[in-house]
This record gives C-alpha cells, structure tokens and sequence, in this order.
C-alpha cells in the first residue's frame, strides 16, 4: 500500500493559484506541454483552455527550418553500401545558439549508395508550407497539414486535377480553420479560378476570381503561383502578401485579403537589385533589397497609406555580395534561399544559406552566424519559418505519411 | 526641504517609503525601487508609505520582502529608464547575472518568490522566477513532477490514465 506522501514544508504545492501554474507552463516547449497534461486534471484543464494555447504560441520563439543532409552509415545486414538520412531541423531566429538547434522531420535513408546504383527519393514528400505551426506537405494528388509537435495531421479536401498552382496556406481566424488557395489555368487563355480548401470542408470552394484589378494586376497575381518563394509570404493583419516584379524592374506588392477574399495591389519601396525579401518585423511589414555594395531596409511605416520609409543601410558583407550581383536572375539557383525574419524589436536576421547574418537596428551592428551548417543542394527550396502551437486543427484528423517521421 | 544635492529626482534625496511585512518588519526604500510593483504604485503615487505610516504587506513575510526588495532596488534604475533602451551591454550583461545568480535559491523560497511576485504584482520578477520554476521542471516526468510539487500519489484509475498519456504522446517523454 503506498502511504500517503507527506507534505514537505513549504514546497512548490498544488496551491499555486491556476494563473500562476499556467504562466510557468506557457514557458515550456510544445513538447513538455504535452507531456505535462498527464500530471493531474488540474494540469491538463489549464494547458488545454484556448487561453492558455493562445498565450503559449505567443511565447514560443520564431524559428528558422534548415535542411541538413545527415552523417553517412553502413547499410544495415549484408548489403554492401551506405545511407543518408535527411533532416528538416529548427533554430530559434533570436536565440541563434547551437544548442537550441533541434530535429523537427527526418527522411531516413534519404540517399542511398550501393555498388551498384545510388539512389534518392526526391524531394516529394518536404514540407511546402509553414504558418502557425503547422506544416503544408504535398503528398501525392493531396495535401494535408501536420503540427510537428502533436503531430496531428489533417488532410486537405482534394482540390480539382487542374488546381496546380499553390498560393498560400493561411490560419483564418474567424472559423479557426487552416486554409490552402491555390489557383487553376495553366495558359493564358485559361480560365483562371482560384480554390480555397480548408480542414473545416468536405471539399474544395471556388472563390472570386481576381476582384477589381486590371489586366496587368491580373498578370501579376497570376504570377505568384510560378515564383519560386511564392509560399514563404508574410501573413499580416489577415492578408497574406507577395511581392512581385513589375514590368518595369520595380516590385509589386500583391494581397489577398482573406476576409473578403479579393485580391489587390499595394506599392513596394523602390528596389536597386533584384534580390529582395519581404519580412515581416514587429507586426509590420519590411523589406530587404541585397545591393553589390549596399543592403537597404525598408519599412511600411502606415500600412494603409502605403508609405515605405527606408530606415538602414548595411555595407554588403563579402559573402552576400553575390545576391546583388546584376548578372543573377531572380530565378536562379539559390533565389529562393534568401531569408529574413525578425522575432524581436532590434534583431534581423538576413542572407542566405552558408551566410546568415544577424543585424541589429538600434545598435546597428552586425554579426555573422557561421555555425549554421546546412547542405546548400537541399537547403534551395523555400525558406520556411516556424513557430510552435498546441492548437488542434478543428476537424478529422487523418493518419500520417510513412516517410515523414517526426523528431 | 533639503537643498537638492545629488540632482536625484525632484526634491533631492530620493524619496523614501516604508513597507511593513507580515511579521512587522519595516523596511525603508527607494519610492522608485517599490514602485516596481504594480500593487504599491498606486498607494505610493497617492503619497503613501511615507513618513510613520508605512504600507503593510499581510502576505509577505520579512525573509521573502527582503529578498523582494533586493530585486526591485536592483532593476528599479533600468525600470526608470523605460526598460532600459539606452543600457549598455555591460548593464545589461550585469542585470543577467544578478538575476541568474538570484534565482539560483531553494525551492522554499522560490515558491514564497512566486507567490509575494504574483501579489505584488512584479512583472520582471514574476518571469524571472516562473522561467526558472519552467527550467526546473523541463526534463521531469509526470510522476516525478507529482512528487516535486508535494502532491499526493496517483489513485488507481490516475495512474492508468497516465500511462494510457504516455502510450499515445510517447515521443512527448523522450
């Protein structure tokens, strides 16, 4: 018979007031969370409140999701040869500490050499998409969310064959659904339509096509779907925003309001090379442009104004002068690498892969991370972000991808 | 009135107040290094706390008030200068080692932190102290944070749902 523990005196007892467990708890990683739930009821009612979830996302860092090719091992048994395993791992954007490093997905036995053959099985089955903690993965004909954390996956209502083009993947908060737009049409005389599916339907919803805009608005928007960082846009007061080249080598700025979904335009700072990122810095709209000789960070100081004002200029550090380079076009190899992301109210970080730097606006210094390690093949897709959530996606969940382990 | 001397707010000599702790300590202090809390500011606005009055503290025991007033005299000049923008890195390096130095007490006087923290409505030490309770209990297992906490142990059907937790999120106990 267990004899009823003694109580030490006085201890971190059960009597803390509930709003003080939660704020202590909303400290801790998704996964500790997680594992806390079991301690008691008391526990498990706290950290499931909406409140509590909401409060927890808050705190969880922004991180950057690097790709990394794994160390080579024998194959196992009798066959003669070796394998890569393949991971998608986080860092914290501010943190920026080798330890905080951690494995979010693993392909095991990514590459597999042999004698005879070496063998890889593509990039299929990558995340596409990152937004409030959920990753998008294109899984055949289909698409289905997971949260990596509770790795509860939900698959998105099957859009129709002609659906090729992937816009956006978006938390809509009104019905607490994660949507998918994506766009129909492959040629210009096409009929383009424009699809919303979301976890909360049964099937796929044809919404408005472009709103009022003009013949070249539409190009534009029709354009996002064929870029190749077209799913990395910044999410901001419900819109989701692209930024686009115009005809005449400026920028664009196209937005898709996902309360009404329409779309429209707004203007973008002017640009002196076409290596640019759009980021999004305290609740505001940013945007970097990589010079040969100089970076420049602009900001939208009134949203609804549309007034960008540049606020620094960087000297381009010798390793990310080959983003401003004018001989690059934007669609080559590593355009899509480009990274900047802010968590906090001074630090940016900003560059590509194998070149990432952290630049502060108010002391205005800038230090190099070197330590991130990232195979620079794997590492050219989009760039994602991510931020932690215990949130459960309203609907069914489905059951996972064999070749997507989590951890 | 004193003549002004250090240039230290407006009359001179920084203003004084008094705090009385459950056991009827008093304890004198910087009006800036109190007004770190949220309870106090508004009595100590209303120019309370001075002269014999003092503010009693029924919550807080002496041991637990110095402790309190130790952070608060501490970070009362950063609070001032609105969270310190201007603070060099060397403050702010300095700030870090107080508070990590600070916090690294026994769970006793963690706990009467939290709770005096929580009271007085002391948002940086209120974080300081519930980010170190987060760090303590990380890496435990549910049963292991049961008998830190001082619970009692599971009935029956607790552990059962406890192990059913742990089959399904097993990769959460990794």
């Amino acid at each position: 018979m267990p004899s009823p523990r003694k109580k030490s005196n006085p201890t971190l007892t059960s009597d803390l007031p509930e709003e003080v467990i939660a704020d202590i708890l909303s400290r801790l990683p998704g996964k500790y969370v997680l594992r806390f739930r079991a301690v008691c009821k008391a526990w498990l009612r706290i950290t499931t409140d909406p409140h509590f979830l909401a409060a927890h996302m808050r705190r969880r860092p922004l991180e950057l999701v690097l790709c990394t090719l794994l160390e080579e091992r024998p194959l196992s048994g009798d066959q003669v040869g070796s394998s890569r395993d393949l991971a998608f791992d986080s860092i914290p954007v501010t943190a920026a500490d080798p330890a905080d490093q951690r494995r979010l997905i693993r392909y095991p036995g990514y590459y597999t050499s042999t004698p005879a053959d070496l063998t890889y099985f593509g990039s299929g089955n990558f995340p596409i998409a990152s937004c409030a903690g959920v990753f998008l993965f294109r899984l055949d004909t289909r698409y289905a969310i997971c949260n990596p954390v509770t790795r509860q996956w939900t698959e998105l209502p099957q859009l129709p064959k002609r659906c090729m083009f992937e816009y956006g993947l978006y938390f809509h908060r009104p019905s607490g659904e994660f949507r998918f737009l994506c766009r129909s049409g492959y040629f210009a005389n096409d009929v383009t339509e424009y699809y919303i599916t979301s976890t909360g339907a049964t099937e796929p919803r044809l919404v408005i096509s472009t709103g009022d805009v003009d013949e070249a608005a539409n190009k534009m928007i029709r354009w996002i779907g064929n870029c190749t960082d077209h799913l990395t846009h910044v999410v901001l007061q419900d819109r989701l925003h692209w930024k686009v080249p115009s005809s005449t080598g400026d920028c664009n700025l196209v937005v898709f309001d996902t309360l009404l979904e329409m779309f429209h335009l707004m203007s973008a700072p002017p640009m002196s090379s076409k290596c640019s990122k759009l980021f999004d810095m305290n609740q505001r709209l940013a945007m970097v442009n990589f010079g040969l000789t100089h970076i420049d960070l602009w900001f939208l100081e009134d949203y609804n104004a549309g007034e960008w004002v540049h606020r620094h200029q960087i000297v381009t550090p010798p390793t990310l002068t080959v983003l401003g380079d004018p001989q690059r076009e934007p669609w080559s190899n590593n355009y899509g690498r480009i990274t900047a992301a802010s968590d906090d109210a001074d630090e940016v970080i900003l560059g590509k892969v194998g070149s990432l730097m952290v630049y502060n606006v108010r002391t205005k210094a800038m230090r190099a991370l070197d330590f991130i390690c990232e195979d620079s093949w794997h590492g050219s897709g989009p760039r994602h972000l991510f931020r932690e959530s215990l949130m459960p996606h309203v609907a069914r969940s489905s059951a996972g991808h064999p070749l997507v382990q989590f951890g | 009135m004193a003549a002004p001397e250090s240039g230290d707010g407006n009359n001179g000599a920084a203003r004084m107040v008094t705090l009385i702790s459950s056991d009827n300590t008093r304890f004198e202090v910087e009006a800036a290094a109190a007004s770190l809390s949220q309870t106090l500011q508004l009595t100590i606005l209303d120019g309370g706390g001075g002269g014999g009055d003092g503010i009693p503290l029924p919550n807080v025991d002496s041991a637990t008030l110095s402790k309190v007033l130790e952070y608060c005299i501490k970070h009362a000049p950063a609070a001032a200068n609105g969270g310190a923008p201007n603070a060099t890195a060397v403050d702010r390096a300095e700030l870090e080692r107080f508070d990590n130095e600070f916090v690294n007490i026994d769970q006793s006087v963690l706990y009467s932190l939290i709770m005096a923290a929580h009271n007085l409505e002391i948002e940086g030490l209120q974080s300081l102290v519930a980010k170190k309770v987060a760090d303590m209990i990380k890496g435990k297992s549910p049963m292991e944070i049961r008998r830190t906490l001082g619970f009692p142990d599971p009935t029956p059907e607790e552990q059962a749902e406890m192990n059913a937790h742990m089959l399904e999120y097993g990769w959460a106990y990794e």
